[in-house]
């Protein structure tokens, strides 16, 4: 007796769940995907802008982004994310100060700092932070670093917005010059979306550096040339430094 | 014989419990050392508790919003502070323009907070290695525990997140 009812229980489930699939094709309803086209794939880090170029002396980076919200792989996987940024970073990279913008899993595009000290490998003794700092806006916003060898720190700044200090002193921390410059667009999975798309893709603007303390901000002249996967992400080289991403 | 070696066997079990019941301890307390929430030594994050006062946000309430707005998924994720503070940031605020130190006017000096320590969170890193850098292996592997999200005591809104390490 009792299995019959489990049996009759099963197929009315069954028969339920036809029905909803033979509705929702009836009145065309298909489920969207809230996330990008790209699925999950392998959590990896891929990056596409400029190499990290060490061949001069490095007191700041800039950079001008206009905000696009890109899609991740999936909602709510935490390993998922997409940044566009420039940096400052130690000759061997180990220590860095950056800035730009990010999107997490969760709601909408943030602006970001984030430095290390000098350690590449995050320890207890590190000294690392990431913060976020309100929505990211729309239009074309300034994301600059600069170091300040006179107040022993390095300044992150949102156009005229401060949004956090360096704990440490680079000058000290980070070694002799020369140090190293960076700006590009990172995915944390080979599935998420880089900002933009082909009709509207990120353009970073303006990228400018400043190779001594007190001397004014010139463009690196260093071209955009690492593209992690050129199957999915798009590079374009625009005039001086300037240059765009997008995902395809 | 048996008398020797009965006692010898519940000796032995005795000391592998307390090993394996150590180990655990020992994790636990690295854990919470991890999400501690204290920022590094001059950092420009910094905030004093607060006794006294009545905030008019709850500390539920503040855990609520926290867990709600935080930019980084902390669903499951174990609450290990949710402090009543007097929050400072001397870093952020607004400026005259861009790069003029001498302007800025910060945001939030001695403000009425709450701050909500998420514990055993991986919120992303941004690394700048390339990444056929071997050393992104061992950043890849590092993860930081925890993330902050401070709540205005008055107002329920959140100020800022952050983590650190």
């Amino acid at each position: 007796m009792k299995q019959t009812l489990q049996l009759h229980v099963s197929a009315l489930m069954a028969m339920i769940g036809v029905a909803l699939g033979l509705a929702f094709i009836w009145v065309g309803w298909v489920p969207k995907p809230l996330y990008a086209n790209g699925p999950c794939q392998r959590p990896t880090f891929n990056f596409v802008g400029t190499s990290f170029d060490t061949a001069v002396a490095v007191y700041g980076a800039s950079v001008d982004l206009n905000s696009r919200q890109p899609l991740l792989c999936n909602g709510v996987n935490t390993t998922s994310a997409s940044a566009v940024w420039g940096e400052i970073a130690s000759n061997t990279n180990c220590g860095w100060a950056q800035v730009g913008y990010v999107k997490f899993p969760k709601l909408a595009i943030k602006v970001y700092s984030e430095y290390n000290q000098q350690d590449c490998v995050i320890t207890n003794q590190s000294v690392y932070k990431l913060v976020v700092w309100g929505t990211g806006q729309n239009g074309t916003h300034t994301y600059q670093v600069r170091f300040k060898p006179g107040k022993h720190l390095a300044r992150f700044w949102y156009d005229s917005f401060p949004i956090g200090v360096t704990p440490f002193d680079p000058g000290a921390a980070w070694g002799p010059q020369p140090w190293g410059r960076k700006w590009t667009g990172e995915t944390h999975d080979n599935g998420d979306d880089m900002p933009g798309s082909a009709a509207s893709p990120v353009f970073f603007t303006n990228l400018r550096y400043m190779n001594c303390a007190a001397c004014a901000w010139v463009d690196p002249g260093i071209p955009a040339n690492v593209n992690d996967l050129p199957a999915r992400y798009g590079l374009q080289q625009d005039a001086g430094s300037s240059f765009r991403i997008w995902t395809k | 014989m048996r008398r020797i070696i009965k006692p010898t066997i519940v000796i032995i079990l005795l000391v592998v419990g307390a090993m394996i019941f150590l180990t655990t301890v020992g994790n636990n307390k690295t854990q919470a050392e991890e999400c501690s929430g204290v920022p590094p030594i001059g950092d420009s994050i910094h905030f004093v508790p607060l006794f006294s006062s009545a905030p008019p946000i709850s500390q539920s309430a503040a855990v609520q919003t926290a867990t709600a707005n935080s930019s980084v998924d902390v669903s499951g994720a174990e609450i290990t502070n949710a402090q009543f503070v007097s929050f400072s940031d001397d870093a952020r605020g607004k400026a005259n323009s861009i790069g003029d130190d001498d302007s800025i006017v910060l945001d939030y000096q001695n403000v009425p907070a709450w701050v909500v320590t998420f514990c055993g969170v991986h919120p992303p890193m941004f690394l700048p290695f390339d990444s056929n850098d071997p050393r992104m292996t061992s950043l890849r592997t590092a993860q930081t525990h925890e993330w902050n999200v401070v709540v205005n005591a008055q107002t329920g809104t959140v100020m800022e997140e952050y983590s650190i390490r």
